[in-house]
């Protein structure tokens, strides 16, 4: 029977409707329906030696996440965090750094990941090669830098604002673990993590709920010396002063007053004592659903990517100029860069892959940004969580934590999203950031293979993050020990750099997404290659009689921070890092081994990418420090790295017994300083490790220095 | 017996190790057994082992045709060249490594046998040439082997120099033990006549 033309008009209009409504629902599962321009600033950052002017947006972002979605399902209590409709909202910061005239933009996208809420501008090489800088939040922990500003347009900070997780119309509690050190007097003191207020307010004042101890020592492998629990009338949850004596004026505790009522006080009867450090574990109320936070740094950075404009009509302004893009982290936002893949964020909700690339750097673990409870800006100090489960790159058997064989790929390889992926470290992330089992694993008996679209670059012998550069001899700068109150070190700072290497990175990056050129070979130490070896003054093969060094800085109680296998309880899964940590503190079930490069006669690493200090020292570049005073002095101090400059001469060194060859010894005079580091530049940029510009501007650098200067 | 004795020792004596420098005499390229795997099983020019008096060159793979399966960086690889000696003894010698891959060495794998037992002497994460000299000693058997890990992007070299051992084949072994128990039950028995 044929049929009526008009029922086969509205049966077809019908069946339209049907899939239009049908395909404006699928997306709205997890993805970014509405962004705000809350600011645009023209012709500021424009290159100098550019045409081309740049402007910067600041907006947000708003988003949902559908919890039945499976690129959902590894958050954490999402569940917990439903609006009556089911889905999760949030809304989050961006910025954008584009050219005016986008005709003129590379089509490059770098996504850069903030670092505990700090804005990230592209640097100057990016916009004279005309990329694309997106940032936007991703820690929803609502503290300190990560703090939701009262005005949401206001402010240059990146934040997420997720709920908290709440049961039956109640906000979930549980327990934390605070720590204050290195506290003197009168005064109260905050609980802070690193340098961010603990985020989480206690669930009530009565200190008797809570339980707060000291240590009196703590070694950097695990060892405390309890002190002993202070009395809860002794202590309270409140700002006190000598003008203000205990019990002070009692904290703040109203979640409507979030973040402006952080941190938490502590406030003692009898003071502080700076030789102890004081634990508090605490009820605490107002668990961030931290995992959304991924999935919004996912969603803005696939809406930027890939969608013309929202569900309201409003345009995404680099629509159509992106054709491929990195996300990059460094640090703490490396260590969330890692582990954004793990949590097999780097999908959208219309399973296209986000980022072609990502680029972690100086990071070598996770971060604890998707467990209950979760402290995103810690550093991996004692009871710190961050090394659990998979830290390499391919399947690799944790037999020794018995967990099941992954990698942080293990999720992205189940449908192809995998980035292409540079990693670069330097050394204090081998002593103090726990990095090496990311090369060894948790055995540390066998070097963990890469795939092909993992590039690893160690530069040795460098501070966090590199140091200033240059080529003094005799630097001053004083090294402050990063981490929570930690103090400084006794070692002037580590000049050596990693400039020029992230120089390289820029350009092979780019160049590896944009055009599929390969970049360097990896290049680090291993254990087959002799040049990885165990934590000890021995097997490293570091010189006796360094002027400046301590010698116990080498035991294993003062050296180097290792991986704890901690049992943080049943409710936590320790492969995905996901669910609740109800051990408090957690019992160190072992003390995962770690290794460190060996170093040559000087001091010096062996192993990783050719770099020109190393080549043509001027001293002993350390990863590490010593602390200089306070709770941890003697021991290495946190993850700053050290300089201890040669004798200028053979008499200077025999004076001090310093068995490291004076500066004229190796080069004579300043033209053979200059020749060395021209060797070594020519070196390095032969081998692919140094560009050009940064070899020419070396060697010029070193002939205007004022080593051997008569 | 006491010239029993002494001809038993005497035999011991030519038995016992003897240093053979280059790729000639007991380490001459006839003893030793030179194995391909994968698409190393063809010209030479795809992967092998080139003798001369005083280097062997490995040869490794590249094209990726009948070496499907590997892991890049791993242990071991689909396709490899392997060249193994059956003698005990100690040998020393120089290598000098090239990679060709654009990944770097971890594509392609160089490392001794050493009585069965496989281990890399190519850093993996080292730079693209590399070198050093081992000894090694050997209850049984010791060579040499280069593996493409996953056989693509390019394919690797070994020149091993300098090379000295202190193995004796197999069979001069048994020969000369023989020769002096044969010598042994000779005189006895002219002793006894």
């Amino acid at each position: 029977m044929l049929a009526n033309p008009r029922r086969r008009a509205t049966r077809a209009a019908t069946t339209l409707a049907c899939a239009a409504a049908l395909w404006l629902a699928l997306p709205g599962q997890a993805r970014v329906t509405r962004i705000v321009i809350d600011s645009t600033t023209p012709s500021v950052l424009t290159p100098t030696n550019s045409t081309i002017a740049y402007e910067q947006i600041r907006g947000r972002a708003f988003g949902v996440l559908d919890p039945i979605d499976p690129h959902n399902a590894v958050i954490t209590d999402i569940t917990l965090g439903l609006d009556a409709d089911g889905r999760l909202r949030y809304e989050t910061s961006f910025s954008i750094i584009k050219p005016v005239n986008l005709a003129l933009a590379s089509g490059f996208l770098w996504h850069d990941v903030p670092n505990r809420g700090g804005n990230i501008t592209i640097p100057l090489a990016e916009r004279e090669l005309h990329d694309i800088g997106l940032a936007s939040g991703w820690q929803a922990d609502n503290a300190g830098n990560t703090g939701v500003p009262t005005n949401h347009a206001s402010g240059s900070l990146h934040w997420v604002q997720v709920p908290m997780a709440m049961r039956d119309g109640q906000l979930v509690t549980g327990q934390v673990l605070g720590r204050i050190v290195n506290r003197s007097g009168a005064d109260s003191q905050p609980i802070m993590v690193q340098a961010n207020p603990m985020p989480y307010l206690p669930a009530t004042l009565d200190t008797t709920q809570a339980v707060l101890t000291t240590h009196s020592h703590e070694t950097s492998n695990g060892q405390v010396s309890v002190g002993s629990v202070i009395a809860s009338a002794d202590w309270a949850y409140a700002k006190c002063s000598a003008g203000n004596p205990f019990p002070g004026t009692a904290q703040d505790i109203n979640i409507a007053n979030l973040p402006g009522n952080l941190p938490v006080h502590i406030c003692l009867r009898n003071g502080y004592n700076p030789n102890l450090l004081y634990q508090l574990v605490y009820p605490a109320k107002g668990a961030y659903i931290l995992g959304a936070g991924a999935a919004a740094f996912r969603d803005v950075g696939s809406f930027f990517k890939y969608q013309a404009q929202d569900d309201f009509g409003n345009a995404n302004p680099i629509f159509g100029h992106v054709s491929a893009s990195s996300m990059r982290g460094s640090s703490q936002s490396g260590n969330f860069t890692r582990q954004y893949i793990y949590m097999g964020m780097n999908q959208d909700e219309a399973n296209r892959t986000v980022h072609n690339g990502a680029w972690p750097q100086i990071a070598g673990r996770r971060v604890a940004a998707n467990v209950r409870w979760g402290q995103p800006d810690g550093v991996l100090e004692l009871y710190q969580m961050g090394s659990e489960g998979a830290q390499w790159w391919t399947d690799y058997p944790d037999v020794a934590r018995g967990l099941p064989t992954r990698s942080i790929f293990s999720r992205c390889n189940l449908n192809g999203s995998c980035p292409k992926v540079i990693e670069h470290f330097g050394s204090a992330e081998v002593y103090a950031l726990k990095m090496t089992t990311e090369w060894v694993g948790t055995s540390a008996n066998a070097d963990i293979p890469l795939t092909r679209n993992v590039r690893r670059y160690y530069i040795p012998s460098t501070t966090h993050g590199g140091g200033g550069g240059g080529f003094v001899h005799k630097p001053t700068a004083v090294a402050n020990c990063p981490g929570n109150n930690y103090g400084t070190g006794k070692l002037v700072a580590n000049p050596m750099p990693s400039t020029q290497m992230i120089n390289v990175i820029r350009v092979a990056m780019r160049n590896w997404l944009m055009n599929g050129t390969l970049p360097p070979p990896s290049r680090y130490p291993t254990l087959t290659g002799g040049n990885l070896v165990d934590p000890t003054q021995a097997a490293m093969g570091f010189p006796a009689n360094v002027p400046g060094i301590d010698y116990s800085i080498f035991q294993p109680e003062n050296f180097i921070f290792p991986v704890f296998d901690y049992d943080w309880g049943p409710g936590f899964n320790a492969s995905d890092a996901t669910g609740v940590a109800t051990n408090l503190p957690p019992p160190i079930r072992q003390v995962i081994p770690m290794k460190v490069p060996r170093v040559n006669a000087d001091g010096n690493e062996q192993g990783g990418v050719p770099t020109v200090l190393n080549e043509a020292p001027l001293g002993t570049y350390l990863g590490w420090n010593i602390t200089a005073a306070g709770f941890h002095a003697g021991q290495v101090c946190d993850y700053v790295g050290g300089y201890i400059p040669f004798a200028t001469t053979l008499a200077e060194r025999q004076a001090s017994g310093d068995p490291r060859r004076s500066l004229v010894e190796r080069y004579g005079n300043h033209a053979g300083y200059v020749a060395a580091v021209t060797t070594a530049a020519n070196s390095a940029f032969a081998q692919g490790y140094l560009l050009a510009v940064d070899r020419d501007a070396l060697i010029a650098a070193a002939q205007a220095s004022t080593v051997l200067v008569p | 017996m006491q010239r029993s004795i002494i001809l038993t020792l005497l035999a011991g004596v030519f038995a016992g190790p003897a240093l053979a420098t280059g790729f000639t005499g007991p380490a001459a390229p006839a003893n030793f057994v030179v194995s391909l795997s994968g698409n190393l099983v063809g010209p030479l020019a795809a992967g092998g082992a080139v003798f001369s008096a005083t280097e062997l060159a490995l040869t490794g793979g590249d094209a990726s045709t009948g070496c499907d399966g590997g892991v890049y960086a791993t242990l071991p690889g689909p396709c490899e060249v392997r060249a193994l000696l059956l003698q005990a003894g100690d040998y020393r010698f120089d290598w000098a490594y090239a990679s060709a891959d654009g990944a770097g060495p971890a594509g392609d794998i160089f490392g001794v046998v050493v009585d069965g037992q496989v281990s890399a002497l190519s850093d993996p994460g080292g730079a693209v040439s590399q070198s050093g000299s081992r000894l090694y000693s050997a209850a049984s058997s010791f060579g040499w082997f280069l593996n493409c890990t996953d056989c693509t992007g390019g394919n690797a070299t070994v020149t091993l120099g300098n090379f000295s051992t202190t193995a004796v084949p197999e069979p001069t072994v048994a020969l000369l033990m023989l020769a002096g128990l044969a010598g042994a039950g000779a005189l006895r028995r002219w002793r006894a006549g």
